[in-house]
């Protein structure tokens, strides 16, 4: 076992698959000689060289394609968004290129790429450094996304995703990069984390907390709070936000009969919202309560630190929806 | 063609009642004039007559509804038809319905049918803290049904657990508590066996208290239950604040202490302090008519009037209750006729023989806990009134006058008032001014 960083099991995991498949590259800015803005691919191009790590022009469209053209002649490109952000410069080609690829071919050609990069609020990036926009990719067809929240579930969902043959996004929230850390196996173990499969990182009776990313710290920190009250949370860590591990989800639901779902991202619209759906789909039997969400505010994310904790979703927001759903 | 049941008119202020339970049920029969609904109001509970005999058809007010005047309570069929007619409720039809039901519109029927058993489940946000459906019912969560229904619970079985959620609601781990107790116990109770009251829409059932030792369980119903209800309304409406003022009553104990004998005789009514208080009281309220309104909405009601409510205790301990007599029109009656209508209202209140009337449309409240010795205090205002004012004991007391010591007989006089309408300032003079009257002694001007 190897104690390290969220952000070192990011980067050992991508050296790992690199050192392990030669088809294996990444592309991105910044990222070759200075080892990313924040320092994931450091290292990277001494050893691997600039075949394989490659320095590119400040175009996410490009990025993404370039991954996307050469997966389709047999390579499996990592592209690294700065912050995650700025994917939608390359939207098109995750949406209507990557995305709907395989499918177009007839189901013979597969686009086995990650496009990563770093994500969330929490540190005072502002509008362009700050966002959770994975439900945009949540809605999309043919295109998986993931979000760890520990370095163990970081490093085998890295693995993972850059060994799946579909395009998947993958959110790297940079509030957990150094703050988080864990141990991970060693590299001859070829440990991995199979996509689609949620962990309870908390087991508790009287309310599920459904949660992925950094909320998953907050709502575990929610659930340490409220043990005192005689309150008990259940916290599913999501992992893989889509596909989505309905399974594990409903199992809790069913045995708490109570659900709160936490997201950063904007509430309307979100992650969330579809989770909600699915368990009234499924499950509305087993409920006790109305399923409740705690998620950032409609808006952006704002730069002064007082604003930006007013928007985004904090530990006492899930302490205090959770008391009201205990007691509904 | 069937005969509405309406929502009288009970009263001058009274706009609206409270059903507290349906006498008949739906398919009983009733014969005219016979009790079919009782009905509690601000003042009172009454029983509603039945306006015509025959069937009652259907109930459009389930009880704990909140209903207005004019409002329809409920349809009555004549007797052939009923029989007429289908067994099975029929819709209330809705205006455009081609064939009209007569009883349909006391408004036209433009209004919303009473929902009689809209279910609407989850309509209840936990922020609202609702748990209730727009029935009043308890609201039973998906989870809760799909036990009861597993394990044979009836509805009615299931309102008598007792609920910890909202409002009282039955939560999952309530009825799974229940069913562990009730495997637990020997042999498994005949739940719903002896037939229960019929209740029109079953009523939150009070949970089964079981007295402990040196304890007794008292329903909480009638007189306490609505003074209960009205106090809660009170204290969670009007922004409560009390103001104190010292009064020397040298003059008003003098003037009583010498005349009480003739006036006795004169007028043949004792003489308490009591007139006097509804009189300065009454004059002040004339020179400060917002302590005389109410708020309404958006809107202060001012009177130029004053309609004088005055606290009556009853019972020898006072464990009877309380209820509050009007002399109305105070402002255009004289000290003698004040003190000859409070002897005979507090009379009648005391051996309960006093109309609804009389205790309906105070503008303002007097009370005095000074009756029992009471020093100072915090009355509660009587909603929707505005303040309320408090006479307490008179006690000789040591009082400093231009620099020298004197003994004296002071009274402290308590006002009640809703902040929302009344500033501090304005309080202090309208007690300034009653202070004035008593000390001065204006009362034979």
């Amino acid at each position: 076992m190897r104690e390290v960083t969220f952000l070192e099991a990011i980067r050992l995991a991508m050296w790992e698959e690199m050192e392990r498949d030669p088809n294996v590259f990444i592309i991105g800015e910044d990222i070759g000689r200075m080892g990313g803005a924040f320092g994931v691919t450091s290292g990277f191009f001494e050893h691997f060289g600039e075949d394989r790590v490659i320095d590119a022009p400040i175009s996410e469209t490009a990025i993404i394609a370039v991954t996307v053209g050469a997966a389709a002649a047999g390579k499996r490109g990592i592209a690294e968004m700065q912050f995650i952000d700025f994917i939608s410069y390359g939207f098109d080609q995750v949406v209507n290129v990557a995305g709907t690829w395989l499918y177009r071919s007839g189901g013979k050609t597969p686009i086995p790429i990650v496009v990563r990069g770093p994500s969330g609020g929490y540190v005072g990036g502002s509008l362009y450094h700050s966002q959770q926009f994975e439900a945009w990719f949540f809605h999309t067809p043919g295109v998986k996304v993931v979000q760890p929240a520990f370095p163990d579930d970081a490093y085998g969902l890295m693995k993972a995703s850059i060994r799946d043959n579909n395009p998947v996004v993958f959110y790297e929230h940079k509030y957990l990069y150094r703050r988080i850390k864990g141990s991970i196996p060693e590299a001859s173990e070829d440990y991995i984390v199979r996509l689609g499969e949620a962990r309870i990182r908390r087991y508790g009776n009287d309310i599920t907390v459904v949660a992925y990313g950094a909320m998953v710290h907050f709502a575990l920190e929610a659930a340490q709070r409220l043990e005192k009250e005689g309150i008990s949370l259940e916290v599913i860590d999501l992992r893989t936000i889509k596909p989505l591990d309905m399974e594990t989800i409903l199992e809790s639901a069913r045995k708490t009969s109570k659900v709160l779902i936490v997201y950063e991202a904007p509430k309307t619209g979100g992650v969330g919202a579809e989770i909600s759906a699915r368990i009234t789909e499924q499950a509305f039997e087993w409920l006790d309560a109305p399923i409740m969400r705690v998620a950032a505010k409609d808006a952006f994310v704002p730069f002064a630190e007082p604003l930006e904790k007013f928007v985004l979703p904090s530990v006492d927001d899930i302490v205090f929806a959770a008391r009201e759903l205990a007691a509904y | 063609m069937a005969v509405a049941v309406i929502m009288p008119e009970l009263g001058e202020s009274i706009v609206e009642g409270t059903i507290v339970r349906w006498l008949k049920q739906e398919g009983d029969s009733v014969q005219e004039d016979e009790p079919i609904v009782e009905i509690m109001t601000d003042k009172v509970n009454t029983e509603l007559p039945a306006p015509a005999s025959g069937v009652l058809q259907r109930i459009l007010a389930p009880a704990n509804a909140t209903v207005t005047v004019g409002q329809e309570l409920a349809l009555i069929a004549s007797a052939s038809e009923a029989a007429a007619t289908p067994a099975e409720p029929a819709a209330p039809a809705p205006v455009s319905a081609p064939p009209p039901v007569e009883a349909v519109g006391f408004y036209g029927g433009a209004e919303e049918p009473a929902p009689v058993a809209t279910p609407a489940p989850a309509a209840a946000a936990p922020s609202d803290g609702q748990s209730r459906t727009a029935t009043g019912q308890p609201f039973i969560s998906p989870v809760v049904s799909k036990i009861a229904r597993e394990h044979g619970i009836s509805h009615e079985e299931l309102l008598t657990i007792p609920g910890t959620g909202t409002g009282g609601r039955v939560t999952r781990k309530d009825i799974e508590a229940y069913l562990a107790q009730r495997k637990a116990e020997p042999a498994p109770k005949p739940a719903p066996a002896p037939a229960p009251p019929p209740v029109a829409a079953p009523t939150p059932a009070p949970q089964p208290v079981a007295p402990r030792e040196g304890e007794e369980i008292i329903p909480l119903v009638g007189m306490r239950k609505v003074i209960a209800e009205h106090l809660t309304k009170s204290y969670q409406t009007a922004v409560h604040v009390t103001t104190v003022i010292q009064v020397d009553v040298s003059k008003l104990v003098e003037f009583r202490e010498r005349n009480k004998e003739s006036f006795q005789q004169q007028y043949g009514v004792r003489l308490t302090y009591t007139p006097f208080f509804v009189k300065a009281c009454t004059d002040a309220l004339l020179e400060f008519p917002m302590m005389n309104a109410t708020l309404q909405d958006d809107q202060i009601i001012v009177r130029h009037y004053v309609h004088m409510g005055v606290a009556v205790a009853l019972g020898e301990k006072g464990e009877e209750g309380l209820i509050v007599p009007v002399i109305r029109d105070a402002h255009k009656k004289s000290l003698v006729d004040i003190a000859r209508e409070l002897e005979d209202i507090a009379k009648r209140a005391r051996s309960k023989s006093i109309s609804v009337a009389e205790v309906q449309g105070a503008t303002f409240t007097l009370t005095n806990p000074g009756s029992y010795g009471a020093l100072i205090g915090t009355p509660i205002i009587n909603h929707p009134q505005t303040a309320i004012l408090g006479t307490y004991a008179i006690v000789k007391q040591p009082i400093v006058i231009d620099d020298m010591i004197a003994i004296r007989p002071m009274m402290n006089l308590c006002l009640s008032y809703d902040h929302r309408l009344i500033d501090g300032m304005y309080a202090g003079r309208f007690l300034q001014r009653i202070k004035r009257a008593i000390e001065s002694f204006e009362f034979f001007k």
